[in-house]
């Protein structure tokens, strides 16, 4: 495992410096122009900028066929999705660092601290995660040929989910708040798309490993 | 001699296009199968089935004794792979190669790949795409090559190499069985190859295996006639291997020259002609 995983990071890991720099150039244009109005937005597209040298990975390793030859290592077929689904949520928690780093340099520059950032991180990686987990199915089955416009749809899929979601989320924040559970209530709405999140991109995996098993090369 | 691998009676269809009917040979160790055929005859889905790339619909098939490959993954350890084209991570340089491969083979021999690569003259700070075909697909055998593997399973790895490097390779390769341990499955064009270092022959065609044969057996007791078709009557329909109209003559490969009528003369045979004749011979 640990080897796939190398061989993810080594495929990218430049991507990865110049994704950070454009997230960090975009946000700071966003706060500049939109301020604090932009908060989720500067959360969401750091998050997504930095992940997506991971959603290229699987892209690259099928151009280069790879992806044929790996199945001839001493690995078996579910390590392999599994590497794909760690080393992306790996980069969805260096992306949400990120995106908190962001907020605190912001708050402490502009002197005006921003509210709810666990909120609204949260929120941006709900969508990353879902980006994900849209993303790997639809890889497995539709392959390399097709892996931009998955990556496309998957952001697109994302951000209709987490947006057409988000009454559901505020009715259960509603009725963890009437439950008394003996949790600050403005860690409501975070937990809840942090766990919805995660149970999603699980869900994402199992599948992943059933097509995956199944996949002739 | 044991078999390193034993492939019995694999089939498989795409739809309604059968690829492989009733495949059947061995690798013992100490061998190298040289596995010969056109484009599309079946070699290349042969290697997928054997390495569990692509699934089978009926046969068998054993690596080290074992069936279904991806149930054993330790067992890839021991098995080489090279593909028709490099197929390594492209954006990777050799040197990330070598430490990417330590962590996935127990077996990685470190000394062995950096002696390979010096061999080999491949630049270890350049990344996999920046590298000629030729390079590419020798970093490819040095890889195979370097993890003490037992069975190594070339599929047209000596396409696209210079003269030198070929000798180069084929030199490593003879190297290879030469404690009688290791086999080789290896599919060529290039009969020149097959003909050097093979010493079993397996010719496919359209999914069937046309001739399975030790090469000095093939080499002392074969033989192609040109015949006329009154000669061709003469002949026992057991020994035919392959037969070729040409018109007015049959050319005709048989398996024991020593069983030809008095009249008929065999011609001297060569790797070359022996494929040419199986790949454009008639049922």
């Amino acid at each position: 495992m640990s080897g796939l995983l190398l061989t993810s990071y080594y495929l990218v890991y430049r991507s990865f410096f110049a994704y950070t720099g454009i997230a960090l150039i975009a946000s700071g244009l966003l706060f500049y122009f939109g301020g604090t109005s932009m908060n989720r937005l500067v959360s969401m597209l750091s998050i997504l900028l930095v992940v997506m040298p991971a959603l290229d990975v699987i892209k690259y390793e099928g151009k280069s066929g790879y992806d044929k030859y790996v199945l001839t290592l001493p690995v078996n077929r579910r390590h392999i999705v599994q590497s794909h689904y760690l080393f992306y949520f790996l980069t969805v928690i260096y992306g949400a660092l990120l995106s908190y780093a962001i907020f605190y340099i912001y708050g402490l520059v502009s002197n005006t601290p921003v509210d709810g950032i666990l909120q609204i991180i949260n929120f941006g990686t709900f969508i990353v995660l879902l980006t994900g987990a849209i993303n790997y199915p639809l890889y497995y089955i539709f392959g390399p040929e097709k892996a931009d416009s998955n990556a496309i749809g998957s952001v697109g899929g994302g951000i209709f989910v987490t947006f057409s979601t988000q009454g559901l989320i505020a009715y259960l924040s509603e009725q963890l708040v009437s439950s008394n559970l003996n949790i600050d209530p403005s860690l409501y709405v975070p937990i809840i798309y942090m766990l919805f999140g995660l149970i999603v991109y699980m869900i994402s995996f199992f599948i992943s490993v059933f097509i995956y098993l199944k996949k002739e090369f | 001699m044991a078999n390193l691998l034993e492939i019995k009676n694999i089939g498989k269809s795409f739809g309604d296009k059968v690829v492989l009917k009733d495949v059947s040979f061995n690798v013992p160790s100490g061998s190298i199968v040289g596995f010969i055929g056109d484009n599309g005859a079946g070699k290349s889905t042969t290697f997928k089935i054997v390495l569990g790339l692509t699934s089978k619909d009926t046969g068998t098939v054993k690596i080290f004794d074992e069936e279904d490959i991806n149930k054993h993954v330790k067992l890839k350890e021991r098995i080489g792979v090279v593909f028709d084209a490099a197929n390594l991570p492209a954006h990777l340089t050799i040197k990330q190669l070598n430490t990417v491969f330590k962590k996935m083979f127990d077996s990685w021999d470190q000394t062995k790949f950096y002696q390979l690569v010096q061999s080999f003259s491949l630049p270890i700070d350049k990344k996999v795409n920046k590298l000629s075909r030729g390079m590419s697909m020798k970093l490819s055998a040095a890889v195979a090559l370097s993890h003490h593997a037992k069975l190594l399973m070339l599929d047209e790895a000596t396409g696209g190499l210079d003269p030198s490097s070929r000798e180069e390779l084929l030199d490593e390769l003879s190297e290879f069985v030469r404690d009688g341990k290791g086999a080789i499955l290896l599919s060529s064009h290039i009969m020149s190859d097959v003909d050097r270092i093979a010493s079993h022959l397996v010719f496919i065609k359209n999914g069937e295996i046309l001739l399975n044969e030790e090469k000095n057996k093939v080499f002392k007791s074969y033989a192609i006639v040109d015949i006329d078709e009154k000669q061709l009557t003469l002949i026992n329909k057991d020994i035919v291997v392959a037969k070729r109209n040409y018109g007015s003559y049959f050319s005709v490969l048989v398996s024991d020259k020593e069983e030809l009528p008095n009249k008929i003369m065999p011609k001297p045979i060569s790797m070359e002609e022996i494929s040419v004749l199986l790949a454009r011979s008639e049922k």
